[in-house]
């Protein structure tokens, strides 16, 4: 079997144990495809609502948003409802694979004690589980898009490689949370503060436009800010993202999860031990 | 002959932090107020060099705490060493602790497929293998009921069939023998035997001499993280038995009970480890009480008196599945009598939380007047930590009065039969089965 020659031999921080680290994962694809299954069963067992679960947070925040944008606050955005999901629904992709992710290693701290495999296959799992929640979420949008008859596009092309690098991007600090939590229990706590002011920093509940000129450089400096435009413009405007746009995600993407990676497989080795 | 395993100079060291989880908070309080962080290195296996031919069945023996469990995780790739080099070729399959990665919510054919591509195999794979999986563990019926309705019995068997069919190069197995019924037990002996009959590496850990001697064509003996000696499974493991032997060897005597109260406490001479507690405190035994026949605490009972031992608890966190186990200890000679637990009783406690008590009851004590020692322990499923034991911190007293026996330990119940010469007729009668 291929699997076991590979094991024992990742010498980290090389392209070349990269390259065999990428390997390893495929031949556990079939592990990675069990542990989504499972979760999602386990969610959904039992309950025939099943995606609507999903979809009642993000509607009763919509409701909370709504009501305080049109009355309190009076900023007026066309179509505020659409406008909201298209900036809120990957952004939860980001905050639900974040905050389980410290959890994990723990979770599963038997099998890892117990079986050798890849550990990495933890959080990747972890993160493609919400990442198909977060499709099933987003089919509801494309049905809200035709009752509010926003055009489709061409724009729409784009869609899945946005998707593609927000997953990256994702999967990188998951990495890094999943190897991190193993040494520092507590840093759950850290993170529901961290994900708090990162939501306001991002233009989720309000518009882009509507921050100052002066600290829009600085804004931009916040990928999920960049990930929510793109999302606006191909979904709300049918406007591809321009290319620089789309440079700043790449870059961010692959750098996030190579660094990610990397940080990960230094202390994977450790992680059996330390759980 | 190829190899298989081969390890040169192979050293594992484990840092032992002043608390077991580190939280941030604490390291960067640590930080600010300038105190070192203190951490202490532990060797749990030190220099071992052996190798592992194709087809051998080779034994690992030692206390617990001396390596075993380090070792197979290395062996195994859940571990790296941090010195020395670790050569393994071949899949190598770990029997080791059965039912890891099931989920309760989940069927018991769904998990099936999970466990099997956590051991590494394709869908088609289980596909082609689910048949006789399911057999195997004997399940038809319920293998569609999700896993949290199973018995603990059903639980094992259908872990079992799993780890069993994987084909593995090398197989590990650590102490899953001493889980489950007889008959279960003997399934896996077969397994096991077939397996070897296969030509297919075992590397097998266990208490168990008997098992060892039967299966083993080698021994390795371990003792605190260094490997002693190693060859022939009859050598070996006289040697082990004079190990734990040894009064001088404090660490053994005190971790030489492999399984609550079935192990050796002590070979000979005194003991030196009078009152001596320890284990990790998710469950604490808080009192110790004896009760005679109207359950009345006392410290004194006659011979074939009934005896009840009542331990108190108090489990500081849900656990599933302990074994409470004791040992009578005579106070002269420090002599072990017996060495019962609720696992030997097949009495599992689904799990404990908060206090309560446990009940050890003998109909008629056969102990003869003496003093007599308790030791009492509260153990993990697998017999692997101790949570709390208590070695010789509870005694009571046999007073005479019950029977006028009164040389040795114990009066066994039975009977003495006279047949004079001249009754040839009953003299050719088994006095066991009077109707023959």
């Amino acid at each position: 079997m291929e699997i076991d020659k590979l094991q024992r031999k990742i010498y980290p921080g090389t392209v070349k144990s990269f390259l065999t680290r990428i390997r390893k994962i495929f031949t556990y694809q079939e592990l990675i495809l069990n542990l989504i299954i499972r979760d999602l069963k386990v969610k959904y067992k039992g309950s025939i609502l099943g995606v609507f679960w999903s979809l009642l947070n993000p509607l009763l925040l919509l409701l909370v948003y709504s009501i305080a944008f049109k009355y309190v606050i009076r900023i007026e955005v066309e179509n505020f409802p659409l406008f909201f999901m298209a900036g809120f629904l990957p952004w939860t992709f980001l905050t639900l694979s974040l905050s389980t992710s410290v959890n994990v290693m723990v979770d599963h701290r038997h099998l890892i004690k117990k079986i050798y495999f890849p550990r990495e296959i933890l959080p990747v799992s972890l993160v493609l589980f919400n990442l198909v929640q977060f499709l099933l979420t987003f089919l509801v949008l494309f049905v809200a898009l035709r009752l509010f008859k926003i055009p489709w596009g061409f724009s729409l092309v784009y869609l899945p490689l946005i998707i593609g690098l927000q997953t990256f991007f994702i999967t990188g600090i998951t990495l890094v949370l999943s190897s991190l939590s193993v040494y520092f229990r507590d840093i759950k706590h850290l993170i529901e503060v961290f994900l708090q002011m990162w939501f306001w920093l991002t233009p989720i509940a309000y518009p882009f436009n509507l921050v100052p000129d002066k600290v829009k450089f600085l804004f931009k400096f916040n990928p999920m800010t960049l990930f929510v435009i793109a999302y606006r413009e191909i979904l709300l405007e049918a406007r591809s993202p321009d290319i620089v746009l789309i440079g700043q995600l790449f870059l961010w993407s692959l750098g996030v999860l190579l660094s990610g990676y990397w940080f990960f497989s230094k202390h994977e080795v450790r992680i059996a031990e330390n759980i | 002959m190829s190899q298989l395993i081969s390890l040169k100079g192979v050293s594992k060291k484990f840092i032992l932090r002043h608390h077991k989880v580190s939280r941030l908070k604490e390291q960067i309080i640590d930080f600010l107020r300038g105190t070192r962080y203190i951490s202490e290195e532990f060797w749990a296996l030190k220099d071992i060099t052996f190798t592992v031919d194709r087809g051998e069945t080779v034994g690992i023996i030692g206390e617990n705490g001396s390596g075993k469990s380090t070792l197979l995780q290395l062996l195994a790739g859940i571990l790296v060493p941090d010195q020395g080099k670790l050569e393994v070729k071949g899949k190598v399959a770990p029997l080791i602790e059965l039912g890891a990665g099931f989920n309760p919510e989940l069927t018991g054919r769904e998990n099936i497929y999970l466990n099997g591509s956590i051991l590494g195999f394709k869908r088609k794979e289980i596909h082609h293998k689910l048949k006789d999986i399911i057999a195997f563990s004997g399940l038809q019926r319920f293998i569609d009921q999700p896993v949290k309705n199973y018995s603990s019995g059903m639980y094992m068997r259908l872990a079992f069939s799993i780890s069993i069919h994987v084909d593995p190069d090398i197989l590990l197995v650590d102490e899953i023998l001493a889980v489950g019924d007889l008959p279960f037990q003997q399934e896996c002996f077969k397994r096991i035997q077939d397996f070897k009959n296969k030509g297919k590496t075992i590397i097998l850990v266990s208490h168990d001499l008997n098992t060892l001697s039967t299966f083993c064509d080698r021994t390795l003996l371990l003792h605190k993280g260094e490997l002693i000696a190693q060859g022939n499974t009859r050598e070996v493991i006289a040697r082990y038995v004079e190990i734990l032997g040894k009064p001088d060897n404090s660490e053994g005597v005190k971790q030489s009970i492999s399984l609550p109260g079935s192990g050796e406490i002590q070979r000979d001479g005194p003991s030196p480890q009078e009152g001596k507690r320890w284990g990790s405190g998710e469950i604490e035994i808080t009192r110790v009480t004896f009760l005679d026949k109207e359950r009345k605490e006392t410290c004194q009972f006659k011979t074939h008196d009934p005896f009840i031992a009542r331990i108190h608890y108090v489990a500081h966190q849900r656990i599933k599945k302990p074994v409470f186990g004791l040992a009578l200890i005579s106070e002269k000679d420090n002599i072990q009598i017996n060495g019962p637990n609720t696992r030997f009783d097949n009495r599992v406690i689904e799990y404990l939380e908060d206090r309560g008590y446990v009940e050890y009851i003998i109909d008629r004590l056969p102990l003869l007047p003496g003093d007599y020692w308790l030791l009492v322990s509260v153990w993990d499923y697998e017999c692997q930590q101790v949570f709390d034991a208590q070695d010789r911190m509870h005694k009571f007293k046999v007073i005479p009065g019950g029977t006028p026996e009164r040389y040795g330990l114990i009066s066994i119940p039975a009977r003495w039969e006279y047949y004079g010469d001249q009754d040839s007729e009953a003299r050719n009668r088994n006095p066991l089965n009077p109707e023959s």
